[in-house]
């Protein structure tokens, strides 16, 4: 069988898979790709024919993030996309299934960490974001130096891709030193509210194993640092932000580039780590040579719906749902929650599905002190394994009675929406980010 | 009554949100009113009297931070040897425990000496991590004698040492002997994460007790509320027994 035969029955297996999945009410967007790859093993290759410009984006945090917004500024070009988050090879062969077409301006994809030596073999990249690298399903990737290494190793095999780096991240921004790729860095010259987030500053150097000095700290290991020993740091950044002004439902962020052109964007959703991906995306728009007033303007227009800080009206009460599946994400979120004076309840959803990973000893790593408790009505506490994280709260020392545990999240949900606060936030773990989002846009739109 | 808790090497062996351990053992002390102490001992802060400690600590980590643990803690060896036979309580979780063992063969063969404080091996395995769910049923005197964690490790570990219990659910030591963890005078070594305490406070009391009694002349603790840690402790079992 020809190679170009044999992929043509792949495509049209997976379509009539996904076709059959549809009929069934069931998310088509990984088993389609597990199909055609099946039939045809090299079936990317014709995406990567078919794509004039292609850029992936890898890291532990911000992929689904950094992925829509490229997406959204780019609006207007044909684009092949996983904008959803499959980000094994599975989806990104599932986008190609779902939208074929003869040729795309780009394909746009975000690719899981343990997946890009697979993507990579396939996929000629021009351009490669890598956001940051925190602890993330150890049960899946092992220790994170080793899948750093595995990452490192798989861009050693691209040399001619454009890398545009967090150089705040010390794992990330090793690469500098290591590889001959193009690169560009990107990161923030602010200093975070002290925040009590022990153990995940980076104590060694990942270029000599020193000691690293912070004197900047944004969150995590994220922030400006130089090693005591080798100098390794992150003082040169090409782009920089500046400054950040939290708004009550923004933040202004002000780049900076490396000829001193400053550029304001108000950026419709809070927290530091969106000021790291607007940067990343900022600097790879400008990359692309794309004219950066339009940029901005588009960037001040995004709105995102996939549970990220995504918002629902409810009888004078905000819902806000927000994806929370790794300890840094979840310190973050905590963080915003306990700078928000309204009147609140909280709900967390803990599931250990494959996906969100099996092991749920990542919540131990991450803040989840409010340091607001005064404002918080309730904690409500759900997932496969609720239990664990109403356990966290005890520890937290909140009060026994505020915490209330309801295995069934859409129980939970239904209860948590009707409490007479302000704001209700929601935070599920992966595998419970659609299933909670879509049932919360079926009630408030009842 | 005071509890002088010595966490080793906090910085480097913190995997698996294992620290969470410490704040078990600190909580629920101080909930009795027990005065705790807890003093960071690391390769950049060991101005810390070993002998000042009641209860020692120590996680797990990557290889490389293993690797500058055993290093800089070779210093302290015998000093330590002498604790555990002074029956202080020492609680050692996966890299911890391998490290504390005489050996550590990786998968090409060779022998990496631990830092032989007792005599067991660890050995890498050319089979897959052991990972998953894991549910053991403890010889010690506690109660209930179920004892839930995470494990997830690639070294198995051989010894001729009593074991924390046998395994229920879940691969233990190695993937043979269905025996979990290593128990010693006060000195218990284990696989198992999640951090294990928190849900296990039968086990986390035991251990605040052994470590009181070396001072103080008691036979109990006072009860505490347990339900939510019970809960925990109990959803494993349902879910994976």
């Amino acid at each position: 069988m020809t190679s170009k035969l044999r992929n043509i029955i792949a495509l049209y297996m997976a379509k009539f898979v996904m076709f059959g999945l549809k009929l069934f009410k069931r998310n088509g967007t990984s088993f389609p790709g597990k199909v055609a790859l099946f039939i045809d093993n090299s079936f990317l290759d014709v995406v990567n024919e078919k794509c004039n410009r292609i850029i992936l984006i890898t890291g532990t945090n911000g992929k689904t993030t950094t992925n829509n917004l490229i997406n959204h500024i780019l609006k207007g070009n044909v684009i092949l996309s996983n904008l959803k988050g499959a980000n094994m090879i599975n989806g990104l062969c599932s986008s190609y299934v779902k939208n074929t077409l003869d040729s795309y301006d780009y394909g746009i994809f975000e690719v899981d960490e343990g997946s890009l030596d697979h993507v990579g073999k396939y996929l000629e990249a021009d351009y490669l974001i890598v956001t940051n690298f925190f602890r993330d399903q150890l049960d899946r990737y092992g220790e994170i130096e080793r899948l750093i290494d595995e990452v490192y190793e798989d861009i050693k095999a691209l040399p001619n891709c454009n890398l545009i780096i967090n150089c705040d991240d010390p794992y990330v921004n090793q690469f500098k030193n290591k590889l001959d790729n193009s690169i560009v860095t990107f990161g923030l010259d602010v200093e975070s509210n002290k925040i009590l987030e022990t153990n995940l500053l980076l104590n060694k150097c990942p270029i000599c194993s020193n000691k690293i000095v912070y004197n900047k700290h944004t969150y995590g290991h994220l922030g400006d640092y130089c090693c005591e020993v080798c100098g390794f740091n992150n003082k040169q950044k090409d782009f920089m932000v500046k400054d950040v002004k939290e708004l009550s439902n923004s933040q202004l962020i002000t780049i900076t580039d490396n000829n001193n052109n400053e550029y304001e964007i108000n950026y419709p959703y809070i927290g530091l780590y969106n000021a790291y991906n607007v940067c990343g995306v900022f600097a790879l728009t400008q990359e692309l040579g794309l004219d950066s007033k339009n940029v901005i303007n588009s960037i001040q227009n995004f709105s995102f719906s996939l549970g990220r800080m995504e918002d629902f009206n409810y009888k004078n009460r905000i819902i806000k749902v927000i994806l929370t599946k790794n300890p840094i994400g979840l310190s973050q979120v905590t963080r915003i929650i306990s700078h928000d004076t309204r009147k609140k309840s909280i709900l967390h959803i803990l599931n250990d599905n494959m996906a969100d990973g099996r092991d749920v000893s990542w919540i131990w790593d991450a803040n989840t002190l409010c340091t607001n408790d005064e404002t918080i009505n309730k904690y409500y506490c759900s997932g496969r394994r609720s239990e664990d994280i109403a356990l966290k709260k005890k520890y937290d020392n909140v009060e026994i009675n505020k915490i209330h545990i309801i295995n069934d999240m859409y129980k939970a949900i239904d209860e948590a929406i009707e409490d007479d606060v302000e704001i209700v936030y929601v935070l599920p773990t992966y595998t419970a980010i659609f299933e909670t989002r879509d049932y919360i846009d079926k009630v408030v739109n009842k | 009554m005071q509890l002088n808790i010595i966490h080793l090497y906090p910085d480097l062996l913190n995997l698996y949100g294992d620290t969470g351990n410490i704040k078990c053992l600190q909580k629920r002390a101080e909930d009795r009113g027990i005065t705790v102490n807890t003093y960071n001992f690391s390769d950049s802060e060991n101005d810390i009297d070993l002998s000042d400690g009641d209860l020692f600590f120590m996680g797990g980590g990557s290889d490389k931070s293993q690797q500058i643990v055993y290093e800089d803690f070779l210093k302290y060896k015998k000093t330590f040897q002498e604790l555990i036979e002074q029956n202080k309580v020492v609680f050692a979780v996966c890299g911890g425990y391998q490290l504390l063992g005489e050996k550590y063969i990786d998968k090409f063969g060779n022998q990496l000496p631990g830092l032989n404080i007792l005599d067991y091996t660890s050995k890498s395995s050319t089979g897959k991590r052991l990972i998953g769910n894991i549910i053991i049923k403890t010889s010690l005197d506690i109660t209930p004698k179920t004892i839930v964690g995470f494990e997830n490790h690639g070294g198995r570990t051989y010894s001729n040492h009593d074991c924390l219990g046998d395994v229920i659910k879940g691969f233990g030591n190695n993937d043979t002997d269905k025996k979990e963890g290593l128990v010693y005078k006060n000195f218990i070594g284990t696989y198992l994460h999640g951090p294990v305490l928190p849900k296990n406070p039968h086990l986390a009391d035991y251990l605040i007790l052994k470590a009181l009694q070396n001072k103080y002349s008691i036979d109990s603790l006072e009860k505490l509320d347990d339900s939510i840690e019970m809960k925990a402790h109990e959803k494993i079992i349902k879910l994976y027994g």
